[in-house]
């Protein structure tokens, strides 16, 4: 059984934002207008966050992609009073829309605030509709999503392997946000695999985990940039 | 009326409205999309990958399209591609949603002249036959030099079925459109290396990047080879070092090794401090020192003795001058002058955009590769290789372009700045039928340009775009034009490395809207007036069939590979003695090599071979080196191919901070760049903070200077300069350097679309009018700016 998880080196990420733009699209994330935007209700599964720290003669930036980590001590599994949120037997975080009530409780247990509660129906203006994947359900007003590895990609993949009669082989499955990476900045695959570069790069000297300190376990591992001047 | 029927209706009329606020709904016929329909739930979906091209920008990336149903839903970068590699950008990857975008044309559209414009809906055959009749009327004339075409490329099929059509008509005027962030640089290449092309960079081989206000990881030429070249440079053993030289923190700054903070406008002066340190020293290049004519001072034409680039540098950019000017510590100049020296494959890359620092500012950047002996190196500059296209048949160039002296000052100058340039001069129009593509980069120029009051003059405008653009509000017909994923195309890529490429693909989907390839509305022009000859090609696809059979003889080069990209990495990586090439098919076949090459999404002829400063390729500074001695009006008596020269720095002086003024720093955008009208929610609202357009414009101050102010983030502030005023939404941010005010280029600020209906102004708008530079670009970095609250809140 692999447990999936994600190296992002910061190092070599650009922030070209190129990941947040095909998780969109892979996954039918609705456009919105400027309004609803600044309402803060747009749904993003990835997106970039940037801070900057100290004067602008010394100031420290940190920027990286987030998206659910995935986490093996899932903080959001445990508040969910309908099971609408599970760790898999794969260690991937599943949110079920059919059975989520919008409680919005495992919104608020998620320390990263990587879960998106749906306060609209979807809006996709006329013919736009068509370029939504068929592999991804448009999710309704009043439910929660977020990040699912694209996981409709596991399932094609694992099918795809079991036609061929042989196991899940390595690279069968990536999300799309590594897929598209044009850095190659993301990094994909079996943590649990000593031989994968997941594996070996989540040990890195540079690697860390977001709130590390709160054992949340996230399967999402950042590389630190090398060391810079200023 | 049936249920679907009415919210159709209610549809389109509320997408009439929500363009009405972009002050164009009156101008569009009634939204009826006839090929919009629901995705079957019943039929088994059919899925299929179509190679095609990306049409986003001029980098021309080989790109899968993921189709199910006929219907396009996804979208990946070619394996094969040898730039980007299976990398796309964001703005790319947008493409898939203009493709789908709400807002575009889904027929020709005829709008009438006069104060009250208005629209209304015509079928091709009637909005040809309105094309049609006055071009005939010229030709037969014998006035088809009254005839013009501007692109918003000049690389690619397009462009030379324009340039075969125009010429069998009598026309010189075929003027590819550079965006304003790309004005200054064929203008800048025409004077320094004696040629109006691109330069192109072997970022592959190099290993330090000076970037001096370039903005190289926001997309810079080809932004996935960028990205996969600076990706690589980080994790592999050869690792990739990045200087940004700069005031603003952009995201290139902040994802630079060095960041040197220095005043808006100033990074010319920190460019040609480190040429002189490295003069002083001589660090550079012995024998490229030597090739450098006029380093030590010349004669000129009239016999008068001229003082070198060297005595210049010594005199005007001496370490001290320069960090007094910039606000860069001395001993920091002087230790990046050091990191240049000790570099073995350094380069360094300056800001594309004429109006920030002017062409000074480019040409300041080439004078530090020059010293240091980095053009025609590895890892160095050079002037890129044309692929062995075939030429399309036609009639032999005409000569009497605008773009070329002694009209315009330099070649290379934007077909826009010499409208302006005539306008001014009050001359009448130089054409009596206008066609353009894409918008052909007009929303740069702003609508109180006196180029546009020139273009009103011109009897007949033709516009051909997928969506409203800037054009619109001089067009007198709009054809609607097909996307790249719905034609045969070919384009030959931005420059991005030493080899020569061309990315071609067949229609990977079939039109979605009642559109056409705007060369074949060309071809079809050629046809009406009778000139073109019996071995023309009948449309696009026969156009780049044509051009592609010149790649089959050539000797080298093959199609896209995947090994190819193997081969070419080893190569990179020193692990095979020689590059990859000659395996591009026999030749014998023409046909199959063609067909291979639009199956695999491109050729490309690997061998790195850099253009040499020779004479045979005249890319070192021939002629003399100048420095701050010519006038303006000097530039119109010097033949453009036998100087070179850099020119006067005409920005404005960095602003002293008086109290009430900030320093204006242009912020090139990338989503706002390219072509089309960036209409698109996506790069809106999830680009990389520091450089996402947002919604509407926007002016980034520090909070030092914003409390005092009384400005918080999202207030409306009033932004004024002698020359212009504009209304925009404050960002408060330590990016912001104490004293300056940061404000993007919006080159297409004409609200083109329902998601940018508050896109109305930009940095351009700031500098109406002032003094230009030797291509008539407006150059505004440093220039003092008035800061006032609306007391509104965006």
């Amino acid at each position: 059984m692999s447990r999936w998880g994600m190296v992002v080196d910061l190092g070599a990420c650009t922030g070209c934002g190129a990941c947040g733009v095909a998780c969109r699209q892979e996954n039918n994330v609705p456009d919105v207008d400027e309004r609803t935007w600044r309402n803060g209700r747009q749904r993003d599964w990835l997106q970039l966050v940037t801070k900057v720290e100290g004067r602008y003669h010394d100031a420290q930036v940190e920027s990286y992609p987030l998206m659910c980590l995935h986490c093996d001590d899932a903080p959001c599994t445990k508040v969910c009073p309908v099971g609408a949120t599970y760790s898999d037997e794969e260690g991937l975080v599943a949110q079920i829309y059919d059975r989520c009530i919008g409680c919005r409780y495992c919104t608020n247990a998620c320390p990263y605030s990587v879960k998106t509660f749906n306060w609209l129906d979807p809006v996709w203006p006329q013919g736009t509709e068509r370029r939504q994947n068929p592999d991804v359900s448009v999710r309704p007003r009043g439910v929660v999503e977020k990040c699912t590895m694209c996981h409709h990609r596991h399932q094609k993949a694992d099918d795809r392997a079991r036609f061929e009669g042989r196991e899940l082989r390595h690279g069968d499955y990536t999300p799309a946000c590594v897929e598209i990476c044009p850095a190659g900045a993301m990094i994909f695959g079996d943590l649990d695999d000593p031989e994968s570069e997941v594996s070996k790069r989540s040990e890195d000297k540079r690697a860390y985990r977001l709130m590390e300190e709160l054992g949340t376990e996230p399967k999402v591992v950042f590389l630190r940039p090398h060391g810079k001047r200023s | 009326m049936k249920r679907r029927d009415f919210f159709t209706v209610i549809g389109g009329a509320a997408a009439g409205i929500t363009i009405g606020r972009a002050g164009l709904a009156n101008l569009l016929p009634p939204r009826v999309d006839p090929a919009a329909r629901r995705p079957s739930l019943t039929a088994t979906p059919s899925e299929r990958e179509a190679i095609s091209v990306c049409g986003g920008c001029a980098a021309g990336c080989s790109v899968l399209l993921r189709v199910v149903d006929e219907r396009i839903v996804g979208m990946r970068g070619s394996p094969r591609d040898p730039l980007g590699m299976g990398g796309v950008c964001p703005r790319g990857l947008s493409e898939v949603a203009a493709f789908y975008e709400p807002d575009r044309l889904l027929g020709p559209v005829a709008f009438s002249r006069g104060s009250q414009r208005t629209a209304h809906r015509i079928e091709w055959k009637a909005a040809l036959a309105k094309l049609d009749e006055p071009v005939v009327k010229l030709v037969a004339a014998g006035r088809g030099a009254r005839i013009g075409v501007a692109l918003s490329s000049g690389r690619g099929v397009t462009s030379a079925v324009a340039t075969s059509v125009l010429a069998s008509l009598g026309s010189p005027h075929v003027y590819a459109v550079d965006p304003l962030r790309d004005e200054a640089v064929r203008p800048t290449s025409t004077m320094l290396f004696g040629q109006p092309v691109a330069p192109g960079y072997d970022l592959e081989r190099t290993d330090v990047i000076f970037a001096f206000g370039a903005d190289v990881l926001e997309g810079w030429l080809s932004p996935s080879f960028v990205a996969r070249r600076f990706g690589r440079g980080r994790t592999g053993p050869r690792q990739l070092q990045l200087v940004y030289v700069g005031s603003h923190l952009t995201q290139t700054a902040m994802r630079a090794d060095d960041w040197i903070r220095c005043r808006p406008g100033t990074e010319a002066t920190v460019a040609l401090a480190l040429a002189g340190q490295l003069l002083d020293t001589g660090s550079g290049s012995k024998s490229a020192l030597e090739a450098v004519a006029g380093l030590r001072g010349f004669a000129d034409e009239e016999g008068g003795q001229r003082e070198g680039v060297g005595a210049a540098l010594r005199r005007d950019y001496t370490v001290a001058a320069a960090a007094q000017q910039s606000g860069v510590p001395a001993a920091e100049i002087r230790r990046l002058a050091r990191v240049f020296a000790a570099a073995s494959a350094p380069v360094a890359i300056g800001e594309r955009t004429a109006g920030s620092a002017g062409m000074f500012g480019l040409a300041a950047v080439h004078v530090l590769n020059i010293v240091a002996g980095r053009v025609g190196r590895e890892g160095g500059v050079f002037l890129p290789r044309p692929a062995p296209v075939a030429a399309l048949p036609g009639a032999a160039a005409v000569p009497g372009r605008l773009d070329a002296p002694p009209i315009s000052r330099v070649a290379g100058t934007s077909i826009w700045r010499v409208f302006r340039e005539l306008a001014l001069a009050n001359k009448p129009p130089p054409f009596d039928v206008l066609l353009l593509e894409d918008g052909a980069a007009l929303g740069d120029l702003g609508e109180g340009d006196p180029a546009f009051a020139l273009l009103r003059k011109i009897p007949l405008i033709v516009s051909a775009a997928t969506g409203l653009d800037a054009s619109t509000a001089v067009a007198d017909l709009v054809l609607p034009a097909t996307t790249t994923f719905e034609q045969t195309v070919d384009v030959e890529p931005a420059s991005s490395g030493p080899f020569s490429a061309v990315a071609a693909a067949e229609a990977a989907v079939p039109r979605l809207v009642d559109g056409r390839p705007f060369a074949d509305v060309l071809l079809h022009l050629g046809r009406a007036a009778g000139k073109l000859t019996a071995d023309a090609p009948k449309d696009v696809a026969a156009a780049v069939r044509h051009r592609l059979s010149g790649l089959a003889s050539a000797e080298h080069g093959l199609a896209y590979t995947t090994p190819y990209s193997e081969r070419w990495n080893a190569h990179a990586a020193g692990r095979a003695n020689s590059p990859p090439g000659s395996d591009a098919g026999d030749g014998k076949n023409a046909d199959a090599f063609v067909a291979a090459v639009l199956a695999q999404g491109g050729w490309v002829d690997p061998r790195a071979e850099l253009s040499p400063p020779t004479a045979a390729r005249p890319i070192a500074v021939h002629g003399l080196v100048r420095l701050r001695q010519q006038s303006v009006a000097g530039l119109f008596r010097m033949p453009s191919d036998e100087r070179a020269w850099l020119p006067r720095s005409e920005h404005a002086a960095p602003a002293t901070n008086p109290p009430q003024t900030l320093a204006l720093q242009p912020i090139p955008v990338g989503t706002l760049n390219g072509r089309g009208a960036p209409n698109r929610p996506a790069l809106l609202q999830t680009a990389a903070p520091h450089v996402q357009a947002g919604f509407r414009p926007w002016a980034a101050l520090n909070p030092a200077d914003a409390r005092p102010r009384g400005i918080a983030n999202t207030d409306i502030l009033r932004l004024e300069t002698a020359h212009g005023a504009i209304e925009v939404e404050a960002r408060v941010t330590e990016g912001a350097r104490p004293g300056t005010i940061a404000v993007p280029w919006a080159p297409w600020a004409r609200g083109t679309g329902r998601y940018l209906t508050h896109w109305t102004a930009g940095a351009e708008r700031l500098a109406q009018g002032v003094a230009s530079d030797a291509i008539g670009a407006r150059t505004v970095g440093g220039l003092p700016v008035k800061v006032a609250r609306t007391g509104r809140k965006a």
